[in-house]
């Protein structure tokens, strides 16, 4: 349980090789960057190469997700798991130099997805126009006909149902002496009446007014060919359209066989970028470059030689000032280690803080497994974590630790699960009852230690003990912390302080009535460590009261203080109490593990009993498995992040973020 | 009062006084049960109502992120807890009370059931709901910024704290009664 010790570096060297070196940089994952104070003269330049890094990497990203639509790779769910391919910087370097194909393949395939798109609105707009042809079917003439010598023809539909009777009738009524008209009809629904209208021209306005008030709508399509020949000319249109598009669909799934490069191209601009906004820190001079950068400190000697051989540059090693912010890294071994990403999404430790996951990954693992506490789910964490870890050794860092973590809570699991005889709820007992004639009051499992939910109290106690371990080793590391940093007054007004009243308080209260009625058998304390205890919570009381807020000059103020100080007991009496969830989670396991199970065995012993009961015993053990594995998760880091790191841990540290090589996604540079 | 409500409260009452194990051990399981329905009920209501909201929060964030889905998928089951709470308090007493084991209560007794299951079916329900509310604002906030995943649980976990209070009071009333 650490902080990797850190060294500033310097380097400065000539400018044709500042690509070079960052690349190098880039590669070892060691070099985290900071601003160089100076002004740095090509900044837009950088602006411009990342913009253009950035939209060759969107190129590619867009590409991909074309050949993905149109010519789905084949992944499975565990694609994830796998890790990128690896390459050496050799086989990197060589794939580089293609970048410019991929480019271009990547532009050709979205030129085809324009095309593509361009091809289905095209036979979009011809299927439109062929169903606003069909009413017209067997007009026998061009649809754009719109006079002959001395009549005006008119081409349209009439909304609803009209015959020659209704329309000569409704013409009546409206002009009462026309009648020099000749109307067709073609073929209609109850939706419209298609119509041919034939009148004088001399009487055209005032018939077109009649019509256009009736709501009379011309064809979609005015050609000057029949609907026949119109429908045709479109229908091959249509074709030709679709044909092209599949065409372009072909050539993009032809094209499948360069998703490498172009997965490629995407990491190694997502690379470029990184390196750029690096630059984008970097001072510069008219022909030189400056960068400046923390490297773990065992490190760093072997980093400065290699460089120094390599190329043209100097580079200095110091030790950064106690005033400058130092990037945080944390070294764990590989028991307490997969617990770092708990501690880091709090926060990693601030200035005079100890790095707590060693400690923290003790009590993580047993609180998690006190509160899941069945042998059989932990068996399960157990093998199913060592499977994937062992089948997918490239996976993430991350997920690697997060699966080494359910790995430990899982042993811890199973062994509080032989502890409170949990196993799949109570499976063995029930199929021995059911299956194999043991009689009911026999118990075939039995716990180690006890069973909670016949003595509920007793694990509450115990889980108001374990919670009150767990706060004074938060409350003794922050005694640690102050001490290390020579505040012997901190230490006593609130730390020493707190250890004598809480000490004092709880030996008086073990041999009251009041824990006698909760634990059920009161705990003996010779007298003479009675009136002791009296003491120590009376010179603890007094001690808060004092020196909580020592360095206070007015005295009235810090006695205001340090009564509010004293007021905490109340905040340490609810985190104690908050420690019963431990007993409510592990109860909930169980109960509902054993419902299940009795379930299960309702249908009797004969085959479709057996048969019945596997079927209830996975689906319910699924889902009671999953639902609590979220409690005891979520549970387990609240006890950690509120309880204990709100006894000593504010962790406002600047994480170590070395310019590295796996932000990628598909490649993985192999590791220097 | 009428004369003749009168004698029909004064036979009942005669006939309670001279057989009261009747009607006691009638209503001790009614009122248990009542207690089991409403643990149940409520804890039950108040999940459904909390994973629902949370639920819509996520598959708006999902449209947008879909790589963050088993993130928000934790914070929007949050609130199921309590529901399973309620079945918990439920189970442990329908064991006691002679529905799945145990031996039929008296009437004071079943009244007694009644109250344990109170704690988790109200503050179940209750909680639930605002947990709920808390996870909508977590995912949003885990969408805004999914690095601060341990920060987004965290919040709606605090409002659990106390319906993990109810069911203790509960499931330790209902386990010593």
């Amino acid at each position: 349980m650490s902080v990797i010790s850190m060294q500033k570096m310097l380097i400065a060297g000539m400018q044709e090789e500042q690509d070079a070196v960052l690349k190098d940089l880039q590669r070892r994952r060691l070099f985290h960057l900071t601003k160089v104070e100076e002004e740095n003269l090509s900044a837009p330049e950088v602006r411009e190469r990342i913009q253009k890094a950035e939209k060759q990497a969107q190129l590619a990203d867009s590409a991909l997700k074309l050949l993905d639509e149109v010519a789905p790779a084949s992944g499975g769910m565990f694609a994830s798991l796998k890790g990128g391919t690896e390459l050496n910087a050799g086989e990197w370097q060589a794939r580089a130099e293609k970048r410019e194909e991929a480019a271009q393949l990547a532009t050709s395939l979205l030129e085809k997805q324009k095309g593509i798109a361009d091809a289905a609105s095209r036979a979009a707009r011809c299927q439109v126009l062929l169903e606003g042809l069909v009413p017209w079917e067997g007009l026998g003439m061009p649809l754009n006909t719109s006079e002959t010598e001395r009549c005006r023809v008119l081409i349209g539909a009439l909304p609803g149902v009209w015959s020659e009777e209704t329309l000569r009738e409704a013409f009546h009524e409206a002009m009462p002496d026309f009648d020099s008209y000749e109307v067709e009809f073609l073929q209609g629904d109850s939706t419209q009446t298609p119509l041919v209208l034939l009148c004088l021209k001399e009487d055209a306005g005032a018939v077109e007014e009649f019509l256009r008030k009736k709501g009379f709508a011309r064809p979609i399509l005015v050609s000057d060919k029949t609907p026949e020949q119109a429908e045709e000319d479109l229908r091959f249109e249509k074709d030709a359209a679709v044909t092209e598009g599949e065409e372009l669909k072909a050539a993009i799934r032809a094209a499948a066989s360069g998703r490498d490069s172009l997965r490629f191209l995407y990491d190694d601009s997502l690379l470029e970028i990184s390196r750029l906004q690096a630059l984008g820190k970097a001072g510069e001079g008219s022909r030189s470059f400056f960068l400046s950068g923390f490297v773990p400190k065992a490190k760093a000697e072997d980093i400065k030689k290699s460089l120094e051989e390599k190329y043209t540059v100097s580079v200095t090693l110091t030790d950064p000032d106690p005033e400058e912010t130092v990037p945080i890294a944390l070294h764990n071994n590989r028991f307490s280690a997969p617990t770092e990403s708990v501690v880091e999404s709090y926060g990693l430790p601030g200035e005079g803080e100890v790095d707590p996951t060693g400690i923290m990954a003790i009590f993580y693992y047993f609180l998690f497994g006190l509160m899941l506490s069945d042998a059989g789910y932990g068996l399960l964490m157990i093998v199913g974590c060592a499977i994937v870890l062992k089948k997918f050794p490239k996976m993430s860092r991350s997920m690697k630790q997060m699966m080494t973590m359910f790995f430990w809570c899982g042993v811890s699991t199973f062994i509080w699960g032989l502890l409170f005889g949990g196993f799949f709820g109570d499976v063995i007992d029930v199929v021995a009852h059911t299956f194999f004639g043991v009689p009911q009051d026999v118990q075939v499992f039995k716990p180690l230690w006890f069973a909670p939910l016949e003595k509920p109290m007793k694990l509450l106690v115990y889980s108001f003990l374990f919670g009150v371990i767990h706060l004074f080793v938060g409350l003794a590391i922050k005694g640690y912390q102050l001490l290390k940093q020579k505040r012997v007054m901190d230490f006593i007004g609130s730390v020493l302080s707190w250890f004598l009243l809480l000490i004092g308080l709880i030996l008086m209260l073990l041999p009251s009535d009041l824990f006698a009625s909760i634990s059920g058998s009161p705990i003996a304390i010779p007298a003479p460590i009675q009136s002791a205890a009296k003491i120590l919570a009376l010179v603890g009381a007094v001690g808060l009261l004092l020196f909580a807020a020592w360095d206070r000059k007015n005295f009235g103020l810090r006695l205001a203080l340090g009564a509010y100080e004293l007021y905490g007991i109340t905040g340490w009496l609810s985190d104690v109490l908050s420690y019963s969830r431990l007993l409510a989670l592990g109860l909930a396991t169980s109960v509902i593990a054993s419902v299940i199970n009795s379930m299960a065995a309702m249908f009797g012993s004969g085959v479709m009993g057996v048969i019945l009961f596997i079927i209830i015993f996975l689906v319910g053990h699924t889902l009671n498995m999953a639902i609590n594995l979220l409690g005891a998760y979520v549970h387990t880091n609240r006890l950690q992040y509120v309880e204990f790191f709100g006894k000593f841990y504010d962790g406002g540290g600047e994480a170590y973020e070395p310019l590295t090589t796996e932000n990628t996604k598909y490649y993985h540079m192999e590791e220097v | 009062m009428s004369p003749y409500l009168t004698a029909m409260l004064t036979s009942t009452a005669t006939a309670m006084t001279e057989n009261p194990g009747l009607m006691n051990d009638k209503l001790g399981i009614v009122y248990a049960l009542i207690g089991v329905a409403l643990a149940t009920l409520l804890a039950g209501i108040g999940s459904a109502i909390g994973v629902g909201m949370g639920g819509r929060a996520a598959a708006g964030v999902l449209t947008e992120k879909p790589e963050l889905f088993a993130k928000v998928l934790i914070l929007q089951l949050l609130p199921g807890t309590q529901g399973i709470y309620g079945l918990l308090v439920a189970f442990v007493a329908l064991g006691k009370i002679g529905v799945l084991g145990g031996t039929a209560p008296d009437a004071q007794t079943g009244l007694l059931y009644l109250a344990a299951c109170l704690p988790i079916a109200f503050v179940g329900l209750l909680s639930a709901i605002h947990q709920g509310k808390t996870s909508v604002a977590s995912i949003g906030l885990l969408a805004k910024n999914p690095s601060t995943f341990g920060k987004a649980m965290l919040l709606p976990a605090m409002v659990e704290t106390y319906a993990i209070l109810a069911l203790l009071v509960s499931i330790l009333t209902v386990s010593n009664l």
